[in-house]
């Protein structure tokens, strides 16, 4: 017994170190630049800055678009924002969002400890889970709702998983109360949660397909989930459905960029963004137990994953979205096979190989996926702006009206309104907006137009009082210059890597 | 008990009735809804003892007067009135429609929560806040139902009888509750035979009356009534939603129901016609709603948390519906700002200036500015041919000033009257069709130009 409780403590001794590991490799990498890889991180500062001034979130932004109305579900916002009342925010929006991440092992270890039921499987999936390259990329430097989304929806799947099994009122009682408060933060967090209800109505379809039992709560729970899901999505996005009809699933994105979004994916970039290990092993795993075996366990996490593709498959989801939540399910579903491995490995003649085949697992998940992974990692944070870049928003900021618009591409949008305080033309939110591709047009036409009687057109329409040339632009237009710039209307206020023209004349003038 | 309900029904429906009116009045004191203005102007009409023609329409038309304008036509404060006269009945119908199903055998319980349903729909906060002849019809409907319930037939055939002088198209309703009551109370086969034959004879003359009925026009007919998704008058999506799953709870005991489900086919085919029927709709629908909500309240759950947030759910969606429904309603048009342009319009213009706007404008001209126009409400509803809605839509989109002139001279209109709603409906871009020649023409001046209204002058003699 004593040996027992020590065993048990030195397992929880390795999660927690597995924890603080990964989480130091996230601090690491996302100090290792004060800027955010993202526009939208800049967005959800804004946010943060503005429920700290009023206690409530922006809604009508003054500076987006030159004015337009925000629909946001808040959960998330105001999260950050209460410890952002205690501690500078760009700290606080680094640590926190890593430090809620980092959570997700302690997520991993309990839910692949309930479908493999082997302590060292479990370690090891919550090791992988804390490495996934692409789950690290998108929210090392970046503030997103992946951060709490991850980890909540496999919380709430460890509590489902117990609620079903334990037949005592009590407690699954207990779980149930659990699992309300993980589905509202989740809901309250972002749409994306449909994942997880799509995959709990996959799951009882693959159970009654299986002829495997479903409890009353797993229905009750499932309908429930799905209900508050409308209920919540239709309450909040109900200005912009009416405005955008069914494109509001996609956000109202618009078409010249709806394409990258839904991008098909090649077999080395899978490998390369979900890891060998999780994903070999994981579709080993599916593979097994959807022709083979059953386990009602392991179909919940199936079902996770039919479900991210089906939605996929759909575009309903972005490429991104489908690679995150399926590496993080195939890593969790790979302690099952690690488990039985290493059962089969102990009954054969080679059973001394059996603690050597989990450092070997290890060892080559170090060489395919964490190895590759840091410089992947590396790459997120060279793509965060410069300091040089940011410091021509800050001399829009100290050099210009308040009440100016100045165009950037999209992506600079948020940077615009965050570090300059000025109005934009346009930027990554595109609900609300009007005849976005209308205006995604004119702005591609305002840089790459070689007549400056157009290009004016466009500049009055929009009220355009300063154009950034950035080297953000370059890149995006594959441009050096704007051709139809001149002296006369065009006067260059600000010369460096990135330039400043100010608008000096009118179409009237001109015409 | 039995007390209580009826205090908190009187409440709820008072409340809500008159939060329209006390938020609206705040920024804008004119009733809201462009059709009131048509009643307005009736009994403005039926004051001046002006005759049956309505001059303030380009070739004077007959007025359509009706029982209600007579009505409004007695008092001074007619404004007053018609604020005050849905309220009440409004307030009344909402009683008195508990009193119905409490007689027709429902539960307390079921006749209580069908009723709080009624009375935060959207159709009902409509119907008795925006004035038009249909609270009336329905509060008489309502009356002589609870009549014929309680054996006083006399005074119930007499207010169908009234129903029928406020609206012939509301023949169907006497018709409906004559049939439901013979054949729940009294089932006697040749006569039930005789109102089965009369109804649908009425509905079928009045599909084909209407240029027949086809599914996608039923579909889109329903889906521009949905107030969640923008509609001016229709239902609730969660209301909806409930009396959906109702009528499935229900289709079990189909034999007990079968009649309801009649009489809600036959309505939902007339109100495709008669949009103001949607009320009569929403009698039924609110019934199944609370079928619905109390199964769901009665079934057990495992997890009996899941259950208090799902009616808990149930409940903030059906009262969200309302409360952004009342908040479309205070600004409700029309504005101050329609309002002042069309009075400084008659101060600076002579007395038969023909005006030109969009046809769900005309009535409001007419009863504020005193001028005529050549398209209203009512003749959208009953012309037959809509020349001069079609000429109207020639007007709103060409470019070619030849054609726009020559049509501007054939009703010689003087003035242009454009107000951001009609802007929103009418026209996509600000350079589309007469936004364009009146920009760039010099036989259109700008003459008023406030708070997005727009007037322009139209001269006929400058080329």
């Amino acid at each position: 017994m004593y040996d027992t409780k020590m065993k048990i403590k030195k397992h929880h001794l390795i999660l927690i170190i597995i924890f603080l590991f990964v989480f130091s490799v996230r601090l690491f990498f996302a100090f290792q630049t004060k800027f955010f890889t993202d526009d939208e991180s800049y967005y959800f500062l804004r946010q943060i800055k503005h429920i700290k001034k009023t206690g409530k979130l922006i809604s009508h932004d003054k500076l987006s678009y030159g004015g337009k109305l925000h629909i946001e579900l808040p959960f998330y916002y105001y999260f950050i924002s209460l410890f952002s009342f205690f501690f500078s925010s760009i700290i606080v929006s680094k640590i926190i969002p890593n430090l809620i991440i980092s959570l997700n092992i302690f997520a991993v270890y309990l839910v692949s400890y309930q479908i493999s039921r082997n302590k060292t499987s479990s370690l090891l999936s919550s090791f992988f889970s804390g490495f996934i390259p692409i789950l690290m990329a998108e929210t090392i430097n970046s503030i997103n709702v992946y951060s709490v989304l991850v980890p909540s929806m496999f919380f709430l799947i460890y509590y489902f998983i117990r609620m079903s099994r334990d037949v005592k009122k009590k407690v699954y009682r207990k779980y149930g109360t659990y699992m309300i408060i993980l589905l509202s933060a989740m809901l309250l967090t972002s749409s994306l949660s449909f994942i997880l209800v799509f995959s709990l109505l996959i799951y009882l379809l693959l159970c009654y397909i299986q002829k495997i039992e479903i409890t009353r709560r797993e229905i009750e729970f499932t309908l429930f989930s799905l209900f508050f899901y409308l209920w919540l999505n239709f309450i909040v996005y109900k200005k912009a459905f009416i405005s955008h009809g069914m494109k509001v699933i996609w956000k109202n994105l618009p078409e010249a960029i709806l394409g990258q979004f839904f991008a098909h994916i090649t077999l080395w970039e899978a490998i390369y963004t979900i890891g060998f290990i999780p994903l070999i092993f994981g579709v080993i795993v599916i593979y097994n137990y959807l022709f083979k075996r059953k386990s009602k366990r392991i179909y919940l996490l199936i079902s996770l994953c039919i479900s991210t593709f089906a939605l996929s498959w759909f575009k309903l989801i972005t490429i991104t979205d489908t690679l995150l939540f399926l590496s993080c399910t195939l890593a969790v579903l790979s302690s099952r096979l690690i488990k039985e491995a290493s059962v089969y490995l102990r009954k054969t003649r080679f059973s001394w190989t059996s603690k050597l085949f989990f450092v070997l697992i290890i060892l080559l998940f170090c060489i395919t996926s964490l190895i590759p992974g840091l410089q992947y990692f590396e790459e997120t944070i060279e793509k965060a702006p410069t300091q040089d870049y940011i410091n021509t928003f800050f001399w829009i900021r100290y050099n210009t009206p308040t009440n100016s618009t100045v165009l950037g591409t999209i992506q600079e949008g948020h940077l615009i309104s965050y570090f300059s305080e000025r109005k934009n033309v346009a930027d990554t939110d595109y609900l609300l907006v009007k005849n976005i591709n209308t205006q995604i047009s004119d702005i591609e036409q305002i840089y790459t137009d070689i007549y400056k009687i157009n290009a004016l057109q466009k500049i009055m329409k929009y009220d355009i009082d300063y154009v950034l040339f950035s080297r953000k632009a370059r890149e995006k237009y594959n441009i050096e210059k704007i051709s139809y710039i001149e002296p006369k209307c065009f006067k260059l206020v600000y010369d460096n890597i990135d330039k400043i023209y100010k608008i000096q004349c009118d179409l009237k003038n001109e015409i | 008990m039995k007390y209580r309900n009826l205090l908190i029904l009187i409440i709820l429906s008072g409340v809500i009735l008159i939060s329209i009116h006390f938020f609206r009045g705040k920024s804008n004191p004119y009733l809201p809804g462009y059709k009131t203005y048509k009643h307005l102007y009736n009994a403005q009409r039926f004051n001046n003892f002006s005759g049956l023609e309505n001059p303030l329409f380009f070739g004077e038309k007959d007025l359509n007067y009706d029982l209600v304008d007579f009505f409004i036509s007695l008092f001074l404060e007619k404004q007053l009135i018609m604020k005050f006269t849905p309220f009440i009945l409004g307030v009344l119908s909402s009683l008195i429609y508990f009193l119905v199903l409490k007689k027709l055998n429902c539960t307390e319980e079921l006749s209580f929560i069908a009723t709080v349903i009624f009375s935060i729909s959207p159709v009902f906060i409509y119907s008795f806040s925006v004035f038009n002849e249909y609270f009336i019809i329905a509060f008489l409907t309502l009356l002589s139902i609870y009549l014929l319930l309680t054996d006083k037939y006399f005074f119930s055939l007499l207010i169908f009888c009234m129903i029928i002088i406020i609206d012939l198209s509301s023949l169907i309703i006497p018709l409906l509750i004559l049939f439901t009551y013979i054949y729940n109370f009294k089932p006697k086969k040749s006569i039930n035979m005789i109102f089965l034959f009369m109804i649908i004879s009425f509905t079928l003359v009045n599909v084909f009356e209407n240029n027949g009925i086809n599914i996608v026009k039923f579909l889109n007919f329903y889906r521009n009534h949905v107030t969640d998704l923008g509609a001016d008058f229709g239902f609730g999506i969660f209301s909806i939603a409930l009396s959906l799953i109702g009528l499935l709870i229900s289709w079990r005991k189909k034999t007990r129901f079968s009649l309801y489900y009649f009489v809600i086919a036959i309505l939902g085919i007339y109100s495709v016609y008669y949009p103001g029927f949607l009320i009569f709709l929403e009698f039924f629908l609110c019934f199944f709603a609370a079928i619905a909500f109390i199964k769901l309240k009665n079934l057990k759950w495992q997890l009996s948390i899941l259950k208090e947030y799902a009616l808990l759910l149930i409940i903030c969606g059906l009262f969200f519906s309302s409360v952004s429904y009342i908040n479309r309603a205070v600004s409700f048009p029309p504005h101050i700002n329609e309002i002042q342009s069309l009075k400084w319009l008659q101060n600076n213009s002579d007395q038969g200036s023909i005006i030109f706007s969009h046809y769900t404008n005309g009535n409001l001209i007419q009863a504020v500015s005193k001028r005529p126009v050549i398209t209203d409400i009512e003749y959208y509803e009953s012309s037959r041919d809509r020349i001069r809605i079609k000429d109207s839509e020639s007007i709103y989109y060409s470019r070619d000033l030849i054609v726009t002139k020559s049509l501007l001279n054939k009703y010689n209109i003087s003035y242009i009257w454009i107000n951001p709603v009609m802007k929103n409906k009418v026209w996509e871009t600000s350079d589309q069709g007469l936004l364009f020649l009146m920009k760039n023409s010099r036989i259109f001046t700008n003459i008023y130009l406030e708070e997005n209204i727009e007037i322009w002058k139209y001269h006929q003699d400058r080329s």
